[in-house]
């Protein structure tokens, strides 16, 4: 990386995808077929309305912790958090009935929340009425929760899944771009998470994939500023923080006026976390509550919602340093199903480099998620969210891939399609009541590791080829 | 392109199945309620059977169908099959039933895979955008898999499957699998006898008697009708012929042909008697306002009731006057069909015979409006793809105020909204051909389609912020209706110029592709 030098900061442009590289898969053929027949407009909308209707017909089925009180679930949470951030002063947020959901994410979450909470109250403010709402199920509150998802994604993470195309594909052709658009949007764990179980991780993710895109164009303090929201929206964001510190740390010391730059990032960082946490400053009590309710550490595994971490799967995940094009971080944490959303945004970002891998990380990834759902009586839609994904993306061909790749992906598959149809319809030993759901976690796990194993070895390797050429290849 | 079609098929049923926890309506009780009666008792008892008030009143056929899925049933859920006079709606149910219209819709996709292929268009880009709308066909999506609302439309894909096929048959000139298929379709539901004219004229001339009417073509055309009228009889003997042995073809027809509803639909349909029912409103009201005149209001005629309808000043109407107005309307159609009796002329006659049936027919439901707009939609033409988007637009709209529940405001807006970019889009760009220079809608067609837009957003929106939802709550959809059914009689109008102009019709259809 220090041998880089300004000149080559200068031409420096984004991964261009080979466009041979990509076999034409049923979403492009798809893509194709609208921007022949009309202007790229129409396939925009065609593309919107499309991803819109898939999350609705999801968020019609089942939620977390729906119809079961006392305490329910996710949805709960995000709707109780809704109502204590309306109808009480920040200062008293993070202490209100704790043992009833009591808000631990950052701030900016809390705010979204008085948002969401203060436009639904306008609607309807028996949906939102202090300790009287708690379990509140009418369908119109439902339809409100679902929108507020809805309205969260739009605003964040679709604007940011296409900044990221533009940038990332900047010499593509319209209709590539459109159909990997089209493809990312569809990316199936994040809709069955967000609009099925009911969370608001698009938000969190788009906001780093925003700090990304800016990195990518250069543009640090905005990206910094970026990340900073995305960490103040929800503390699985601190999982990308060593990427991004160490990216932005290495720019520091490369840029010939690197003191100014660490400087003005400091200030942001410093600006953007302040001003979140300006509400709670009136005593160090509530400031110091704050990083106690937002970091579980502090508080000991004893939550429902913590400690439902039924599983530590041990996942190291890579970030590209998209500056130097070196995949350079690694870092491993413990997680819970939904927290592979975590990793799988920058594989799923891999997207134009190695698409058949990222179609069986995805699979893969459902596939872990599938006893979450299937406690939620979800089935249906995740099969359906899983076909429709591979439809988009085809199914991988014998022709197109190393033999032994091939094999093992439809090992894999099969080894899938098997726990999930044992699951389904196989005998369940009465001695091992959680055998089919340690078999998902084992096997997961193990795909899991295979894919860090394959990223480190590839990134290494391609570092290595840099280092003796002194060039970058793609260029 | 049977590999688009295959993935076209997947990707709707896909789309189906994430729509299954939708709302539903009591129709869905209706078609529960016939697995249990086909299931549970004796072919003697079908039409008898009163227990719960949705009893059995689709011709024999659609029994048999809803016998041979009861027989499965019981092993998904065996309450399924038991009669009750109480909804039964278990998870299993629910996905049972939806699961049957999954299936059977497969019909549909095989219908309109074999109608695409026989319809000229050149490419197959354009066959498989024609069968994308046709697919994604904002009504039937809503209709199969959202409402199952009214008694007459259900299992829809299912249906219309059956009437593509016997109209691909009359492209291929095999009128006795076109007189089949129609025969059977009529056996599962008659409501299509509306279209029965059509058939009749076009088989009776184009097959029995080809080429003049002279003594001597007359008879040598009789064998032809002799075989014709067999399959037809044959047809029906097998499907009413257990009951009429029984002596119970009366029952089964007063179960048919019930005259107890009111000439409207409880929501009005866009039609003629729309528009004659607001005349009369407004007729009345020019009384009670300015002439100052004392009129008796009749019983209020959108109160969600089906019963009677009567009116305030305009005279009241009979059945009769519905059916002779309707086969006066297909007339001029029919005659013109007879005299050139093609396979073009054949399907423009079967939609205008659709549209006099909906526009002037008894008790018609929003949904009939798909009579003509699926045939309708293979509009090769800028002139047809007009009406075609005229007609399609306001009968869509139409049925928007069927689906009320807050969760299926999203869904419906979005899937019209996903429909006509499509359709519009796409369709359009092909019905336009090189023409690119002109613009796809006329400024009237636009200034129509952009006020649909906002008497839309008035009656799903507008009227509940400015009165709240109690008060005149049926006057969104009375505006609604009104609306759409000045839309659709224009579209209908438009379509009869056309259709009797000397010029159309010449052409065969498979062989030389646009008419324009």
């Amino acid at each position: 990386m220090a041998r880089k030098n300004a000149a080559r900061v200068k031409q420096h442009r984004p991964h261009q995808p080979t466009e041979t590289a990509a076999s034409p898969m049923p979403a492009d053929r798809w893509i194709n077929f609208l921007t022949t027949a009309t202007d790229s407009r129409v396939t925009l909308a065609a593309t919107l309305l499309v991803a819109f209707l898939v999350r609705w017909a999801v968020s019609l089925g089942p939620y977390s912790g729906e119809a079961t009180p006392p305490v329910f679930g996710d949805y709960e949470a995000q709707r109780h958090w809704m109502e204590i951030t309306l109808h009480l002063p920040p200062s008293r947020w993070y202490f209100y009935d704790l043992s009833y959901w009591g808000l631990d994410y950052p701030p900016l979450s809390a705010y979204v929340s008085w948002v969401c909470g203060f436009v639904g109250s306008l609607i309807d403010p028996s949906w939102f009425a202090l300790d009287k709402s708690r379990g509140i199920e009418t369908s119109e509150s439902r339809v409100f929760m679902r929108l507020t998802v809805l309205a969260c994604e739009a605003l964040v993470y679709i604007p940011a899944v296409w900044w990221f195309v533009r940038t990332q594909m900047r010499d593509a052709s319209k209709q590539r771009k459109q159909s990997v658009f089209f493809v990312l949007l569809l990316q199936p764990s994040l809709i069955v998470i967000d609009h099925g179980h009911f969370q608001y991780n698009s938000v969190m993710l788009g906001l780093t994939l925003l700090a990304a895109v800016s990195f990518m164009r250069g543009r640090d303090i905005l990206g910094a500023a970026f990340f900073c929201l995305s960490l103040m929206f929800k503390q699985m964001a601190l999982y990308y923080a060593p990427a991004v510190f160490a990216y932005l740390l290495g720019r520091c010391f490369r840029q010939p006026h690197g003191l100014v730059l660490f400087i003005q990032l400091g200030v942001t960082v410093f600006v953007v976390f302040g001003l979140h946490l300006l509400p709670f400053a009136g005593s160090l009590e509530t400031l110091k509550q704050v990083f106690i309710r937002i970091f579980p550490v502090a508080r000991g595994l004893y939550e429902d919602k913590v400690a439902n971490v039924w599983c530590a799967l041990s996942i190291v995940i890579k970030l590209r340093d998209w500056y130097s094009k070196e995949r350079l971080m690694l870092l491993s944490f413990q997680v819970h199903e939904k927290t592979i959303l975590v990793p799988l945004l920058p594989i799923t970002l891999l997207y134009l480099e190695n698409p058949t891998l990222v179609v069986w990380f995805t699979n893969v990834a459902m596939f872990s998620m599938y006893p979450l759902l299937r406690r939620e009586g979800a089935t249906l839609q995740f099969m359906a969210m899983a076909a429709l994904w591979n439809m988009l993306c085809g199914i991988p061909k014998a022709k197109q891939l190393p033999l032994l790749v091939y094999r093992g992906i439809l090992a894999t598959y099969a080894t899938m399609a098997s726990i999930l149809v044992l699951d389904h319809f196989g005998p369940l030993p009465a001695r091992l009541p959680h055998l089919y759901v340690v078999l998902n976690v084992v096997f997961s796990a193990g795909c899991f590791s295979l894919t860090l194993l394959y990223l480190t070895y590839s990134q290494v390797m391609r570092g290595g080829r840099r280092n003796v050429n002194g060039h970058a290849k793609r260029d | 392109m049977a590999d688009a079609f295959w993935r076209l098929a997947v990707i709707g049923t896909l789309g189906k199945l994430l729509l299954v926890p939708s709302y539903r309506s009591t129709d869905f009780d209706v078609h529960r309620n016939w697995l249990a009666i086909t299931r549970s008792l004796p072919v003697s008892r079908w039409y008898y059977e009163d227990t719960s008030e949705w009893t059995l009143d689709y011709p024999p056929f659609f029994a048999w169908f809803e016998y041979v899925l009861s027989l499965v049933a019981p092993w998904v859920d065996p309450l399924i099959t038991v009669i009750s006079a109480e909804p039964y709606q278990s998870l299993r149910c629910i996905l049972y039933q939806r699961f049957t219209v999954i299936l059977t819709d497969g019909m549909l996709y095989y219908a309109l895979y074999r109608f695409v292929k026989e319809v000229g268009w050149q490419t197959t880009r354009e066959r498989v955008a024609v069968a994308a709308c046709i697919f994604l066909n904002f009504g039937l999506v809503l209709i199969d898999h959202i409402l199952w609302l009214h008694i007459h439309f259900q299992y829809n894909g299912f249906l219309f499957g059956i009437l593509i096929m016997s109209i691909v048959e009359v492209i291929k000139g095999r009128a006795i699998h076109a007189a089949a298929w129609f025969a059977i379709l009529l056996n599962f539901k008659h409501i299509f006898l509306y279209l029965a004219p059509a058939y009749f004229v076009y088989l009776l001339r184009a097959y029995c008697f080809p080429r003049s009417l002279n003594p001597e073509a007359l008879r040598r055309g009789m064998p032809r009708l002799a075989s014709l009228g067999a399959v037809v009889l044959g047809i029906t003997a097998i499907s009413f012929g257990p009951f009429l042995v029984r002596g119970q073809l009366g029952q089964v027809l007063s179960r048919l042909f019930p005259f107890k509803r009111g000439l409207c639909h409880a929501f009005w349909a866009p039609n003629f008697w729309a528009l004659y029912s607001f005349a009369d409103r407004i007729l009345l009201t020019v009384y009670k306002v300015v002439l100052r005149r004392d009129v008796a209001a009749p019983a209020s005629m959108t109160r969600g009731l089906v019963g009677d309808t009567t009116f305030g000043i305009l005279p009241d109407i009979p059945p009769l006057y519905t059916f002779l107005l309707t086969l006066l309307f297909q007339l001029p159609a029919l005659v013109k069909l007879f005299r050139k009796p093609t396979a073009r002329n054949f399907i423009d006659a079967l939609i205008l015979c659709g549209y006099a049936s909906f526009l002037f027919g008894w008790h018609v439901h929003e949904k009939a409006v798909l009579l003509m707009v699926i045939p309708l939609v293979a509009a090769e033409s800028l002139e047809r793809f007009r009406i075609f988007a005229l007609l399609s637009a306001a009968g869509h709209v139409s049925l928007l105020p069927l689906l009320f529940t807050s969760a299926e405001g999203p869904t419906k807006v979005a899937l019209i909204a996903l429909w006509s970019v499509l359709t519009y889009g796409v369709l359009g760009h092909y019905a336009r051909g090189h023409k690119t220079s002109e613009p796809l809608f006329g400024r009237p067609l636009q200034l129509y389609l952009a006020g649909l837009c906002a008497v839309q957003t008035y009656a799903g929106l507008g009227h509940q912020l400015l009165f709240g939802s109690e008060r005149m709550e049926f006057l969104p959809l009375m505006i609604l209706s009104v609306y759409c059914a000045l839309g659709v009689v224009v579209s209908w109008i438009q379509l009869y110029v056309v259709f009797m102009r000397p010029a159309s019709g010449q052409v065969a259809t498979k062989t030389s592709g646009h008419t324009s």
